[in-house]
């Protein structure tokens, strides 16, 4: 009895975070900078910043096979994990799941793209920070696809503040209301094609700009951390910690406050559940290494596991009161999967400005912001919402666009080692609609190496969707012949869901219980102890890269649980 | 995967190097001096995959399709150990069998022994088949095996990337628009 306590006692926290991701940091860092004794459990390893960069300073000749995954890398180790073709490589395959040991069962195909370790996809996402607008969060509402979101961009806009300028953002005061002006450091400059293209659209087009990315790749020393050297290697992990990570950002500061214990190798089987308090009391975990079963016990659980992953642990909590999952009297959790479709637009290739190049390695593109139906006169008749379209202009050498497969010799060698002609690639992301049929859910017949059900996705892209890729490759090709480009190519290659790893919902927010799982806090409103901040919240979709979202949904919701708490409401 | 210590090595090697030589070379003259060792003699490293006598081919084939010009060759740049170590690692085993194939060939025609103009003819009769020979086959023809492994292996190497185009580890910022004479004329190695 009394070594049963004490293990209690020892085992309890103020607060539980489970996840150490983008959205994970961020609740590690509020929680504990209020005082709030905090574990984070992350499933997977140990990741320090700069010890656990292994790759980080390596030069091209340190890596084997010009940094390529090998055939047999790919078909045993990463068949879905590799199916973006660029993530993993010699040089950032430590931060990807092996897909051997992390089954899925795709019902349809989904490729689900994880990092688990400290940091989680903090540490290899593209840092692309957008502010969602009302454009978004009025969709629902104004089209009647989904449900209405129970916030608004006002609602946000203090804590995209707040998390823009603790994190350090990089971006032009571009002035448009799809993707709101924020706290910026000074933006990255175009290069001379870029500029060229800009100009152009700019002449020929009322709806659109060409803009500078905004990222979260600071361009200044700031919070302590150095400038971005332009090395643009951050997938590796930047020994500058030039860019946000939950490992140079988030996680330093809620370990300096003394309040933080890091659990890594802690993968979460289910949240306890008092049925008399009606709340959640802790969670149960499996110790990745030892496969031992611990429990631990706290007044408050932010989940933040990624949004399938958050979802799964609430699936997997079957209790008396809730036979379907925790928190799913609406019968809504699992469904309304989204993720943006991309891999579709078009390049060309440009004549002029053959004597101008550029120097360093710009972290971040370009991009055209959504420009259709925004209003009555950019309505479009045959798909609602819209796309973005990303750009990278650049000058590759000719040795990586191989002019003639079969010459060689001392001619051919010298033409390798001359820049090419400049090139622009128009890359464009849609807007995924939600449908209550794209949905998560478990396989209790096929368990994964813990023993738990392997999570099935059967989710699909949707009429609308394909409708607006029509136009993402016109548009591109447009604009292209607009700035005076050649051997424009269009191109639509498949884009099943998962690959642009945006997944968001299956937990969706709403006003009513009866059909949404979290209330406007990302409250559950079944459980009101549990929170969940990852993008398992999202009600809807929108073009711009939802990760700031997260962070600002996340450091929001956490300053209303302490409140709640402090009222002993929780 | 090679380990960090390698490089650490290396660059002490070099450190050392210089150091010898009084430090009066420029470190590109002394990186180029030992990776001339290198290529002097073959056999001071272990090949993973091939024999001996096959890196010798390798290593004239491979200066074949990228020579030494004003600018270093495969040879200089090891590019022939770079080969070794995707045949070892990474090449399928279709593609294996068709590069060894090409090399055993070439063996038997003593394309070591041969004058470079020899060669000249001799590699620009292999383009020539692969070129006749790429849409039926299933797998790469040898040429083109050897091609991409040289071109990859060269401008990722050391010497192909520092000497021949212009790397730039640590830019510290970025220029979008400038003279490519004032670039350094070359393109990027990354």
């Amino acid at each position: 009895m009394n070594i049963n306590l004490q293990s209690v006692q020892q085992n309890t926290y103020d607060a539980i975070v489970v996840g150490s991701g983008i959205s994970g940091g961020w609740a590690a860092k509020e929680l504990c900078e209020k005082g709030l004794k905090t574990l984070v459990l992350e499933r997977g390893r140990m990741v320090r910043h700069i010890a656990d960069y292994p790759t980080m300073n390596w030069d091209p000749w340190d890596l084997p096979y010009g940094d390529q995954l090998t055939p047999r890398e790919i078909a045993e180790d990463y068949p879905v994990q590799h199916r973006t073709a660029y993530a993993v490589r010699q040089s950032t395959k430590h931060f990807f799941v092996n897909d051997r040991d992390h089954p899925y069962i795709q019902k349809r195909p989904f490729t689900w793209m994880r990092g688990n370790h400290v940091g989680g996809k903090s540490l290899m996402w593209a840092r692309w920070a957008y502010r969602w607008s009302d454009y978004d969060f009025d969709a629902p509402a104004r089209d009647g696809v989904g449900i209405d979101w129970p916030i608004r961009y006002r609602d946000l806009a203090p804590w995209y503040d707040y998390v823009e300028s603790y994190i350090g953002v990089s971006g032009e005061r571009d002035g448009i209301p799809q993707t709101p002006d924020g706290k910026f450091l000074p933006p990255w400059e175009m290069n001379c094609i870029e500029k060229h293209v800009k100009q152009k659209i700019a002449e020929h087009y009322s709806d659109r700009m060409l803009a500078i990315g905004r990222s979260a790749n600071i361009t200044k020393p700031h919070g302590g951390r150095g400038a971005c050297m332009a090395r643009n290697l951050c997938e590796r992990g930047c020994p500058y910690g030039a860019y946000f990570s939950s490992n140079v950002v988030t996680l330093p500061a809620a370990e300096a406050t003394g309040n933080m214990t890091l659990r890594p190798h802690s993968i979460v089987h289910t949240i306890l559940y008092d049925k008399d308090r009606k709340k959640a009391s802790g969670v149960r975990i499996v110790d990745a290494q030892t496969k031992e079963s611990m429990e631990f016990y706290g007044k408050v659980i932010f989940l933040c596991a990624s949004a399938l992953a958050s979802t799964a642990i609430l699936l997997r909590s079957v209790k008396e009161s809730f036979p379907d999952g925790l928190g799913n009297t609406s019968g809504e959790l699992g469904h309304n999967v989204m993720d943006n479709h991309f891999r579709v637009g078009a390049y060309g290739q440009h004549d002029g400005y053959t004597d101008l190049y550029y120097k360093g390695r710009r972290p971040v593109g370009v991009l055209v912001p959504r420009f259709q139906n925004l209003d009555g006169k950019t309505r479009r008749k045959d798909y609602l919402r819209g796309f973005v379209l990303y750009g990278f202009g650049s000058r590759r050498g000719y040795w990586r666009n191989e002019p003639d497969a079969f010459a060689f010799g001392a001619d051919y060698k010298d033409r390798l080692t001359v820049p090419g002609p400049w090139t622009f690639n128009f890359l464009g992301f849609g807007e995924c609609l939600p449908n209550h049929d794209n949905r998560i859910y478990l396989d209790y017949d096929q368990l994964d190496p813990w023993e738990l059900p392997k999570l099935v996705m059967d989710v699909a892209h949707g009429e609308n969707e394909m409708a607006m890729r029509k136009e993402m490759q016109s548009a591109s090709a447009e604009m292209l012949e607009v700035a005076g480009f050649k051997n424009i190519t269009t191109y639509d290659e498949p884009s099943e869901p998962g690959l642009s790893i945006h997944e968001m919902g299956s937990a969706r927010m709403g006003r009513d219980p009866k059909t949404s799982v979290l209330n406007r806090w990302n409250q559950m409103h079944d459980v009101p102890n549990v929170f969940a901040t990852d993008g398992s919240g999202m009600c809807s979709d929108s073009w711009g890269n939802p990760s700031l979202t997260f962070m600002a949904m996340t450091a929001r919701a956490c300053d209303y649980a302490i409140k709640e708490l402090n009222k002993r409401n929780l | 995967m090679k380990q960090p210590l390698d490089k650490i090595n290396r660059r002490e090697a070099i450190q050392k190097a210089s150091k010898i030589m009084g430090g009066a070379l420029s470190t590109s003259l002394v990186m180029g001096v030992l990776a001339g060792c290198k290529a002097d003699a073959v056999l001071d490293w272990r090949p993973e995959a091939l024999t001996p006598k096959e890196v010798l081919i390798v290593a004239a084939l491979a200066e074949q399709i990228l020579p030494e010009t004003s600018t270093p060759g495969a040879r200089q740049a090891g590019v022939e150990r770079f080969i070794d170590s995707m045949v070892a690692g990474y090449l399928p085993e279709a593609e294996r069998n068709a590069f060894m194939d090409g090399l055993a060939s070439l063996a038997e025609r003593k394309f070591t022994g041969k004058t470079p103009e020899e060669q000249h003819v001799m590699v620009t009769e292999l383009a020539e088949e692969a070129r006749q020979q790429e849409q039926d086959a299933d797998t790469k023809p040898f040429f083109l095996l050897a091609k991409e492994m040289t071109v990859l292996g060269f401008f990722t190497s050391e010497v192909g990337a520092t000497q021949v185009l212009n790397y730039d580890p640590i830019p510290g910022d970025f220029q979008g628009c400038m003279p490519l004479d004032e670039a350094g004329g070359k393109t990027w190695a990354t």
